[in-house]
């Protein structure tokens, strides 16, 4: 079996090989005076064309071509590919149109987009699993839910055996919100630990208001809000696995339709040149 | 200490979870809230779920059927009509992710579409659809169809302009509708035989294997006869600062790239390079240099190149100052005949002697003619008398004859002169009587002619100097001319005339005093007066008016119908030795079709012609101080420069300065100082090359 480092060897070579041939190719077409901007133009059609499909290569999963994984690795070099032509194609500068500029843009968001995609498909995952437990999205909702009920039937508990409202003063000042609903998405994703060592500290000045009961209680809810962040962490980071292709993939389609009139208008403004 | 290392929430199981169904489109409403349904909504996204389970019929007795994930079954079981007792509130389901994601990308994909076609559409869209603004010099080209012909049609036409190869010709009419780019405007270099560079192979520096590659895979870049679109190496749109005009060498190497790798690297050393032509103005460099200035008495002879030339034409050439600034000090005197040897004078109208004796025992009978006149027949004369035809042959016939020696002429020649001689009396007649209209039309019929220069073929002759000529001449001409109108034959007779000059004093009553007239005096200062039997013309200063005239009108006429009488007179008025000696210094030009151009200006007017070669010597005057006009110039010794002049061939030259030294030029012009470049040097687009000119009517609406 194929090893990542040969795999991404292989690939990165392709990538270089089909690179210099393209060079070669536009410096040849650049030489007898054609035109290279349309040559690059119909390469990047082509290349978006392509690239748009395995969205739709995973639509139609039950098709046998080729697994996902090999379409994800020609996906992405053939991103990077189509990104060094783009910058060719746009002589490594602005446009200066209105529709070029709002293509330019697009082509632009896609690109970095997809890099972003790259890179926190490949770091996210070990960092959930170095963070506590991985979990589904799906069941996040759940488990929020199941921590919150825990949290306030041991404050219920705890005030019908103690006869004491601290405790339930402490919830309803620092804990209520916080179990809420999702907390902290962005200190999360900064890999911020100010926001828990601040509850873990009020937990502790709270301690000492406590009688035995209501402390047993309170190390209790303690090991339930490190799991609320576990959660809110684990939250972030698997919004943000899918967020992107938020930006990726509806960016994509506009810029495959402004594409299209752009091709259209390249031709019907033609200036005669080869 | 991990702060996460707590117990796990994720159980996996059967009875422990839920079946996650990632993949589809709505997710119930109490998700969010931890307290998903176990059935979900429905594939429409509405909420179909009533209560916790659906109760299970066995044998007529309904049982819970709720999953254990959710803890299995209730306590209170199915109610007796067999519905759940535990319902739940209906909520409002969501999208899952994905189908969020898929909304957001239609959503988008509409609005796209919509601002495209609002784009499209509108009237306002054109700026929107523009791919930049145009360069400042384009700046008033607000229509998309000033430029672009084809812009109109719909957007299935232009689609359909994908399956169709571009046509340079219809892509770059807007261009040529402003540009005037010669006869061939989309050629290479616009025009149909571009010269080719010859070089030698040794200067051959590389062999295009990538371009050759290229062109055998790719194709082009264009044959001959190909047409190529402006845009090819124009590209706009760019902003206004852009240089749109800006060609790289592997542009001009595109075809040229057999030749040299650039400038430093194989290009032809300079043969001829700027003196590819011979010098309008023939004037001895090497000659004035070594002798005639160092010889001068004149204390203003030039000692420095600037004191005749001067920086003009934009600062590209160094043109000459004007004659009276330069070289009139020396040679005015040669023009106007005071100083220097040969004839000073010109004889316009001169009266043929002939053998009159021998004429008369021939019976040819010409009428009185003068004893002592003794001149051939002036090349004026001629083409006056040969213009209408009649007399054309008979003057053709005596060219070589010995009019004053008719002893064993043929009687051909004989009926010739007397032919010749009646037209010479009616020639003066005509003259007298009609004014000097007939020899402007005499000389017109070849060639157009504006008033102003029609005037100056006659250089405001004075009446009384041909009256007076022609009463010296001839004095019964008139009834003469009447006699032989009316049938009478008139035989030659030999008759006296006086050359003495007089005055007459005021007053018809008064006696004629005869006064010796100093014709010399008179006569420095140029003009008409007649001398014996001639009607003589004197220069009288440079640029004379009459001499340029009739030189320019004969060099016009030497070329058309009237050439083989024309002709003879340009070459007579342009002896290096005629008075005036114009055609010493102007040279004349003889074309392959014979036509003659006499050059009266050292360089012709700048007009719209670019040349393929662009030199400021502004822009380099000022980095030459050391050597000047030398560090480029240098004097060839020996060099044959007027020997070239001996024929009419502007191409036949041997320059008095030896041709540019490369290495001058190389110090500065390197690849590092990007003044390496072609076109730091030369212009692509040459010849007839300019902006159409605007045509604005002057006249009241």
């Amino acid at each position: 079996m194929m090893t990542f480092a040969t795999r991404r060897l292989r690939n990165w070579s392709v990538l270089f090989a089909a690179m210099a041939i393209a060079l070669v190719l536009f410096a040849g077409y650049d030489v007898t005076l054609h035109s290279v901007k349309f040559m690059t133009g119909w390469l990047l059609i082509a290349a978006v064309l392509v690239l748009a499909m395995f969205n739709l290569r995973k639509r139609f999963s039950f098709l046998p071509l080729l697994t996902a994984s090999t379409w994800l690795q020609f996906h992405i070099y053939l991103g990077l590919f189509a990104s060094a032509v783009f910058l060719i194609h746009t002589g490594w500068g602005l446009p200066t149109g209105y529709l070029e500029t709002l293509l330019w843009t697009l082509f632009i968001l896609v690109a970095l987009s997809g890099i972003f995609g790259i890179l926190i498909t490949r770091t996210v995952p070990e960092l959930q699993q170095q963070h506590g437990e991985a979990l589904f999205l799906g069941r996040i909702p759940q488990f929020r839910a199941q921590l919150a009920t825990e949290v306030r039937d041991l404050i219920i508990d705890t005030m019908k055996e103690t006869r004491t409202r601290t405790l339930a003063k402490f919830y309803s000042a620092h804990l209520h919100d916080y179990f809420a609903a999702p907390r902290n998405f962005l200190r999360h994703l900064i890999g911020s630990g100010r926001h828990l060592n601040g509850l873990l500290r009020e937990i502790e000045l709270a301690e000492r208001y406590l009688d035995t009961p209501g402390k047993a209680a309170l190390i209790e809810i303690r090991e339930r809000v490190l799991q609320k962040d576990t959660l809110d962490y684990q939250l972030a980071f698997l919004l943000l696995l899918r967020g992107w292709l938020f930006i990726h993939v509806p960016a994509t389609y506009a810029m495959i339709l402004i594409a299209f009139v752009h091709v259209l208008l390249a031709y019907g403004y033609g200036m005669g040149s080869p | 200490m991990k702060i996460w290392n707590t117990r796990p929430l994720q159980k996996f199981g059967f009875g422990d979870s839920t079946y996650e169904r990632s993949s589809q489109k709505w997710v119930c409403g109490h998700a969010r809230h931890g307290k998903a349904c176990q059935q979900g909504p429905g594939p429409d996204g509405r909420c179909i779920t009533k209560a916790e389970c659906t109760p299970r019929n066995d044998d007529g007795r309904w049982l819970c059927n709720r999953a254990q994930s959710d803890g299995g079954a209730c306590t209170g079981g199915p109610l007796p009509d067999g519905s759940c007792c535990r319902s739940i509130i209906p909520c409002a389901p969501t999208r899952s992710i994905r189908a969020a994601r898929g909304a957001l990308t239609k959503w988008v994909a509409v609005l796209t579409f919509g601002i495209l076609t609002v784009i499209l559409g509108a009237p306002y869209g054109a700026d929107l659809l523009s791919p930049g603004p145009l360069n400042s010099h384009h700046a008033e080209l607000t229509q998309c169809s000033s430029c672009h012909d084809d812009s109109h049609g719909s957007l299935a036409e232009w689609a359909g302009r994908i399956f169709v190869p571009p046509s340079p010709k219809s892509g770059s009419a807007g261009c040529i509708k402003c540009h005037t780019m010669g006869t061939a405007p989309l050629r290479a270099h616009n025009t149909i035989k571009p010269e080719p560079m010859v070089v030698s192979k040794a200067e051959m520096a590389s062999n295009p294997l990538f371009l050759n590659a290229s062109k055998k895979l790719i194709g082009g870049p264009f044959g001959a006869g190909q047409d190529i679109a402006c845009a090819t190496c124009h590209q706009e749109h760019q902003g206004p600062e852009a240089n749109i005009k800006e060609m790289s060498n592997g542009q001009c190497q595109t075809c040229h790239t057999l030749m040299f790798k650039g400038f430093l690297n194989g290009h032809p050393k300079f043969t001829e390079y700027p003196y590819s032509r011979r010098t309008r103005i023939t004037f001895n460099h090497e000659g004035h240099f070594k002798r005639n200035f160092p010889e001068s008495k004149q204390p203003n002879a030039p000692t420095e190149c600037q004191d005749c030339h001067l920086s003009g034409d934009q600062g590209r050439n160094m043109t000459i100052k004007p004659f009276e600034e330069t070289c009139a000090i020396c040679h005015l005197g040669e023009i106007t005949g005071r100083v220097g040897s040969g004839p000073r004078t010109i004889a316009f109208l001169s009266l043929p002697g002939f053998d009159l004796e021998a004429l008369q025992d021939a019976d040819i009978n010409i009428g009185a003619w003068p004893e002592y006149a003794e001149q051939p027949l002036a090349p004026f004369m001629k083409l006056m008398l040969s213009a209408d035809g009649t007399l054309k042959d008979d003057i053709a016939r005596l060219e070589d004859v010995d009019l004053l020696d008719l002893e064993d002429a043929d009687p051909e020649v004989l009926q010739s002169i007397e032919r010749v001689a009646w037209g010479v009396k009616e020639l003066i007649y005509d003259l007298v009587v009609h004014g000097p209209m007939m020899i402007i039309k005499s000389v017109t019929m070849s060639t157009d002619m504006t008033d102003e220069e029609a005037s100056d073929l006659i250089s405001a002759l004075p009446f009384d100097v041909v009256r007076l000529t022609s009463q010296k001449w001839f004095p019964n001409l008139l009834d003469e001319l009447e006699r032989r109108k009316a049938g009478e034959v008139l035989p030659t007779e030999l008759a006296s005339a006086s050359d003495e000059k007089t005055v007459e004093t005021a007053g018809e009553s008064a006696a004629p005093t005869k006064i010796e007239a100093d014709m010399k005096s008179w006569m420095q200062f140029g003009g008409w007066h007649d001398q014996d039997f001639d009607l003589l013309y004197r220069p009288t200063k440079h640029g004379d008016r009459f001499m340029k005239v009739w030189i320019s009108t004969t060099a016009t006429a030497s070329s058309g119908p009237l050439g083989d009488l024309a002709r003879p007179l340009f070459d007579f008025l342009t002896d290096k030795k005629s008075a005036g000696k114009c055609a010493k210094c102007h040279s004349v030009d003889e074309a392959k079709d014979k036509s003659l151009t006499v050059n009266w200006l050292a360089w012709p007017p700048a007009g719209k012609t670019r040349d393929v070669t662009v030199f400021s010597h502004d822009k380099h005057n000022a980095i030459l101080q050391k050597d000047g006009c030398k560090s480029c110039h240098i004097i060839a010794d020996k060099a044959k420069y007027l020997e070239s002049f001996q024929d009419m061939n502007p191409a036949t030259f041997a320059s008095n300065f030896a041709p540019l030294n490369k290495e001058v030029c190389t110090e500065c012009h390197t690849d590092e100082t990007a003044l390496g470049a072609c076109a730091t040097c030369h212009n692509y687009h040459f010849g007839d090359v300019s902006l159409v000119e605007t045509m604005s009517s002057i006249k009241p609406k």
